[in-house]
């Protein structure tokens, strides 16, 4: 499989490699703590007699925190879920590569006023402060799940636009002359 | 208006290849265009729709099922299912069927499922001279059991939504489970009973001691919907404590029983879960923006006026929800389909005299075949993965078992009310 990376330049595929590593390094460890966090809930109930206090107040800003770090790596790795159709219909590689790069723009196009709502949702927050909106208990401001949306929309659109990229600086010679699903490199829709 | 913007412009940026949360976000910027609300909601929206804890399940069921597909818990569950069947024609690919339906209950994955018992069983199959296309079809047609056979991370997600009680959906979605089951075994006899190339495995020695052996060396893995079901309906823990209990105790398993689980698989796996769980909840978070602000343009009853402006008949209508949930399942995947379903065809399935609860069992065979029905099967793909075979060759006898298994097994369970009734009612009255 093709890393998107490789089609990059030097400097800019060693930032990009060294982004995804750290949102799946994070991803990792929130990935874990989910499981964690319940069986410890379990077990101080009924081996401690006691409750893991507010303990969802901060699990669930995590857990948006994961979902999004996770999308935005899933959208670099080109992992969201598609219906293929076309790419095994057509079978021209010109053509192939034009389908390909319609999809790009428009998922650029709908991520980018994506992004702009998830800035309206995190603006607002600011404008609040000190009066936003926090959790009950552990006061966590509902800013922090907010900018997970926020973040992981920048990093999809990113990623998005660096397919687009790849495919208008390559041409339709990125592709594989068959269609196919051993035939699709990784880094091109 | 909007309905039908929505559904056309649905259709048609799916159809182009466009992902499935950026589909659905084409169609929130369309209801923005169309409509009169305030676009700086719409995320907020989303959070507050995902801001609860029973949610979690789903990415905890996918940590389970992920560290389950490295543990190598496989092994003696497909043995089990040899042991039983193996020894007549068409009976080692009955035991892909009934081993599928006993890791379903373990991983409550259709894709772990295909992934572990795909990769044990095609060689087998292979050895003993079964037809490549028809094998792998079988198996492909076979794991979306692991949705259906409880725990269930889609029928958990069902009844968040739809407010019922979660150990009635598993019950439900067990009853359509086991009736699919018995009909892709049926088929598959069927379907081999002329091939006399199958070759058919010999015991080397007597069966019930090797069974009995076996069936020891699986209970690890067996007691993990024993933990899951056990805790909820015992009351000991909500079925996110138990989602999450089942994930820690597949560590153990993993790691010092089956050893399938080093310290390097287990962080490959923890960040391959990281990437799935961000992909299915991203886009779980769009669709549930969409369904809100559907729901806030009336669209579930625009669906209803539209469907009894065909037919009052509850029958008909039954037929109209189902062919709605097959198209949605055809086009866009399992758990957006589920959400888009639940919020806005239950009222209507309510309505033709369906209870939820058996309801439940409907969408969950329909969401099944959905995953193996092109364009958007993704466990139809992952099947030419796991399989080394291609789409084009599973093709026929896929559409074999979608026509004699998948469709009877739905009319069934969607007019003989008893096949996903029973169970709840014998358990909870």
């Amino acid at each position: 499989m093709q890393d998107l990376a490789n089609h990059l330049p030097p400097g800019t595929a060693r930032f990009v490699r060294a982004m995804v590593r750290i949102k799946l390094t994070l991803g990792a460890v929130a990935t874990i703590l989910l499981p964690l966090t319940f069986t410890l809930v379990v077990i101080m109930r009924y081996l401690l007699h006691a409750d893991l206090f507010a303990y969802e107040e901060w699990l669930l800003p995590l857990a948006f925190w994961l979902y999004f770090l996770g999308g935005a790596v899933g959208s670099y790795q080109n992992a969201h879920i598609r219906a293929d159709l076309l790419e095994s219909v057509f079978r021209s590689r010109r053509l192939r590569w034009t389908r390909q790069v319609t999809v790009a723009v428009i998922e650029l196009a709908i991520v980018l006023v994506l992004t702009w709502w998830a800035w309206q949702s995190v603006e607002s927050d600011i404008a609040a402060y000190p009066r936003w909106q926090t959790t009950i208990a552990l006061k966590i401001p509902f800013l922090v799940p907010h900018l997970a949306t926020l973040v992981g929309f920048v990093f999809i659109a990113f990623y998005t636009a660096l397919h687009l990229y790849v495919l208008l600086r390559f041409g339709s010679a990125i592709l594989p002359e068959t269609p196919g699903e051993e035939t699709r490199p990784e880094g091109a829709f | 208006m909007i309905l039908t913007g929505s559904i056309i412009l649905l259709v048609v940026l799916l159809l182009i290849g466009v992902s499935v949360p950026m589909a659905f976000g084409g169609v929130l910027i369309l209801i923005a265009v169309l409509g009169d609300h305030n676009t700086a909601a719409f995320m907020g929206t989303g959070h507050w729709k995902l801001n609860t804890v029973i949610i979690l399940v789903i990415p905890l069921f996918i940590i389970t099922g992920d560290l389950m597909l490295r543990s190598r818990i496989a092994d003696p569950i497909v043995r089990i299912a040899e042991l039983l069947t193996g020894r007549v024609r068409g009976g080692l690919s009955a035991a892909g069927v009934i081993a599928s339906a006993m890791f379903g209950a373990i991983s409550g994955s259709g894709a772990a499922t295909l992934t572990c018992i795909g990769s044990i069983m095609m060689p087998h199959l292979e050895r003993n001279r079964y037809p490549r296309g028809f094998s792998a079809a079988l198996l492909v047609s076979a794991s979306p059991l692991g949705l259906l056979i409880p725990p269930s991370g889609g029928q958990l997600v069902y009844a968040w939504l739809t407010q019922q009680s979660v150990l009635k959906c598993f019950l439900s979605a067990l009853g359509a489970g086991l009736v699919l089951t018995a009909f892709l075994v049926a088929v598959n006899f069927l379907l081999l009973r002329r091939n006399t190339e199958i070759l058919t495995i010999r015991p080397t020695g007597p069966v019930l001691p090797e069974l009995g052996r076996t069936t020891f060396r699986a209970i690890p893995a067996l007691m993990m919907p024993l933990i899951v079901l056990g805790g909820i309906y015992g009351g000991f823990m909500t079925p996110t404590e138990a989602a999450g209990v089942a994930a820690i105790y597949a560590l153990p398993v993993g790691f010092l029983i089956y050893r399938g689980l080093t310290w390097a698989t287990f962080w490959q796996t923890l960040k391959e879960s990281s990437v799935t769980i961000g992909v299915v909840m991203v886009m779980i978070f769009m669709v549930l923006i969409v369904s809100k602000y559907l729901i806030f343009e009336d669209v579930p009853q625009l669906t209803q006026d539209f469907i009894y402006s065909v037919s009052d008949n509850p029958v008909v209508v039954m037929l109209m929800v189902n062919l709605v949930i097959i198209i949605m399942g055809m086009i866009i995947d399992d758990f957006s389909g589920l959400v888009l379903s639940a919020s806005l065809l239950t009222p209507i399935a309510t309505n033709a005299g369906v209870d939820p609860i058996h309801f439940a069992a409907i969408l969950g065979v329909n969401l099944g075949m959905g995953n193996i029905t092109p364009p958007t099967a993704p466990l139809l793909y992952l099947g030419t993965r796991v399989t080394g075979v291609s789409v084009q060759a599973m093709m026929k006898p896929t559409i074999a078992f979608l026509l004699l298994a998948w469709l009877p097994t739905l009319m069934l369970v969607t007019f003989v009310p008893q096949i996903a009734m029973f169970l709840p009612e014998f358990f909870f009255g």
